[in-house]
């Protein structure tokens, strides 16, 4: 008899369970092609663990996104009030093909990445993202063919509007329903998506950062009518609120101690200028049968062959890539400087690059962002409260920002030195554009 | 930097002030997407429309940029209660050294400002969301913009949305 559940264990969930359709899924190319395409980029140069794929993540989304899908709509967290709104969608056929596309969402939500993840997006041409062609696979591969024999004909627009963030939609906005179910994988504070890289990426990093309790967060988790929009959203009950603490500060660390560390930052500039000479015209096709036929694996390939022969017109880049010759940080964005000169990080770098040269300066910069993490808060019945009412913590969590300045080792010491000269003249207000210092 | 569109918000901020606005972020957010329909003056921000009604992701991560080197302070008046309001910080002065608005800009942020100072975020959002219709959608009859905003956000009703409409609808090309 033809097996009707499957599983693979996760490093991160355990035991994830699948079925036939959700198998032929993860069995298809486009799905597989994710094996091969690292979730953190070049993070293994400075966390060796961190080699993992988009796939194992895809694969933990779909779990979350289903724990999550479960817990909000058990029976004894709908209430009359939510019963209202939604009464519709909960009849138990509705529901249960709901679940469905929700862990389909979760499955496919990164089937449009580019090799090394985010590290590559800005070699897309103006207009596209890896959610476009997210899109476009699950519409036109074979993904398409094998959700459209298997499920109702809307599926396939359904998979795409809850996987693909809907902050990024200009046109057609969701309805509210939709927007529910897409918050469960992109949300800023309680998506699946979010939940899993942070636990992910912390545990392969071998970093304690991103711990959080995973199961009491979801467990607290339940649809409330928001007050001030008057519409279903995802909130948390009063007493999970340390949990979302607890993630957000996560985040937080996150950001500032992994995702924004300075040497991780160095690999994805090199990586991104060692791509931007190779690609034809700079940039990575937007054809998706093309992207399908690139990986991590490809590249570094015929990276690898450059960097051990003198003679490839790429060997400098990709030796700066694989033989540890990366440019050496001589600038670190402080606060205060910022405070004192607004444009103390421009102004560097175009200091440097006049006195040191174009090509011996590289800068990566991330302004602050707002974190939107404002959610609802189910008190009881009567009483939804807004988390930044509630928590301190939750409102007063800073958004991370850097500015990195990189030059070779060589002049290392010649740019930090210069830095230091130039700061001084700088937030005292000397030369430039520096608001006067205390 | 982008710093044309820090001066805009500076000044919308100033003028929302003068007009009495709680404003706060929302209060901003909704003003700049009036400004943007009106099409009077370029506003460098993308909109969407969100839960809310039209918002902009860039403006909240300029608002978080602006904070972030003093050219905007927010001030807490009733923590636990509201959001905190918007002003002018001790770096104000600074984007305008980079980019001046045009006279005729600052009187579109003025006329726009008096219609949105007085209002609150949920008559807000309703003018700007009969406003996105009318921009988005091309449509003109105010039973079909009524219907449509009442579509999309169901808590308001046909006839505040056909009241939004006709309250915008000067202020519109």
């Amino acid at each position: 008899m033809k097996k009707l559940r499957h599983e693979i264990r996760d490093a991160i969930h355990g035991f994830v369970e699948f079925d036939n359709l959700e198998r032929e899924l993860i069995d298809s190319q486009p799905m597989q092609r994710l094996k091969y395409i690292h979730h953190l980029a070049m993070s293994y140069q400075i966390y060796p663990g961190a080699t993992h794929s988009r796939f194992e993540h895809s694969l933990g989304v779909m779990e979350l996104a289903t724990r999550i899908f479960d817990s909000v709509f058990r029976e004894d967290k709908i209430s009359a009030l939510i019963k209202e709104r939604i009464g519709e969608y909960i009849q138990e056929d509705q529901i249960q093909s709901w679940r469905r596309i929700v862990r389909l969402a979760g499955l496919l939500h990164d089937v449009g990445h580019l090799p090394f993840s985010h590290a590559t997006e800005n070699l897309l041409p103006a207009g596209w993202s890896h959610e476009k062609l997210t899109s476009e696979i699950i519409k036109k591969s074979e993904i398409a063919k094998i959700l459209q024999e298997k499920l109702r004909k809307k599926a396939v627009q359904d998979i795409i509007d809850i996987a693909t963030d809907f902050r990024k939609r200009k046109k057609d906005p969701l309805t509210p329903w939709k927007t529910l179910l897409n918050e469960m994988i992109t949300g800023n504070s309680f998506g699946a998506d979010r939940m899993d890289y942070l636990i992910r990426d912390s545990h392969h990093a071998g970093v304690t950062y991103g711990r959080f309790d995973p199961v009491k967060l979801i467990e607290g988790l339940r649809i409330v009518i928001d007050t001030e929009t008057d519409e279903i959203a995802l909130g948390l009950e009063y007493n999970s609120i340390h949990c979302a603490e607890a993630l957000l500060l996560a985040r937080y660390f996150m950001y500032s101690q992994v995702y924004f560390h300075r040497v991780r930052n160095i690999y994805d500039a090199h990586l991104e200028e060692y791509l931007k000479k190779k690609l034809p015209g700079g940039y990575f096709p937007t054809e998706w049968k093309e992207i399908l036929k690139i990986t991590d694996n490809e590249i570094l390939i015929e990276m690898r062959e450059a960097a051990l022969d003198e003679k490839n017109k790429l060997h400098k880049y990709a030796e700066r890539l694989l033989c540890r010759k990366h440019f050496k940080t001589v600038y670190q964005m402080n606060p205060l400087h910022k405070k004192k000169c607004p444009t103390i990080f421009d102004d560097l770098v175009k200091y440097l690059k006049k006195e040191l040269g174009e090509d011996n300066v590289i800068e990566r910069k991330k302004d602050p962002k707002s974190e939107s993490n404002d959610f609802p808060v189910f008190v009881n019945e009567n009483e939804i409260e807004r988390a930044f009412h509630i928590s301190n913590v939750i409102k007063n969590i800073p958004s991370v920002e850097f500015g990195l300045i990189f030059v070779p080792d060589r002049v290392r010491e010649k740019g930090k030195n210069m830095v230091e000269g130039k700061i001084k003249k700088l937030i005292s207000g000397e030369v430039g554009n520096g608001v006067a210092g205390p | 930097m982008e710093w044309r569109g820090h001066e805009i918000i500076l000044s919308v901020i100033k003028k929302l002030n003068e007009n009495g606005s709680w404003c706060g972020k929302t209060h901003i957010i909704k003003t700049l997407y009036l400004l943007k329909a009106s099409k009077r003056m370029d506003i460098p921000f993308d909109f969407i429309l969100y839960k809310h009604g039209p918002y902009s992701f860039d403006v909240e991560d300029t608002l978080a940029i602006m904070k972030s080197y003093d050219a905007i302070e927010g001030i807490d008046t009733c923590p636990g209660v509201y959001g905190e309001c918007l002003n002018p910080g001790k770096n104000a002065d600074f984007p305008h050294s980079f980019a001046q608005l045009k006279e005729k800009e600052q009187k579109a942020i003025s006329e726009i400002c008096k219609l949105t100072g007085k209002k609150d975020v949920k008559e807000l959002e309703r003018l700007a969301t009969a406003a996105w219709i009318v921009n988005q959608e091309r449509e003109t009859d105010s039973n079909i913009i009524a219907r449509r905003v009442h579509e999309l956000k169901p808590h308001i009703t046909k006839k505040q949305a056909r009241d939004a409409y006709h309250e915008i609808i000067p202020f519109l090309p």
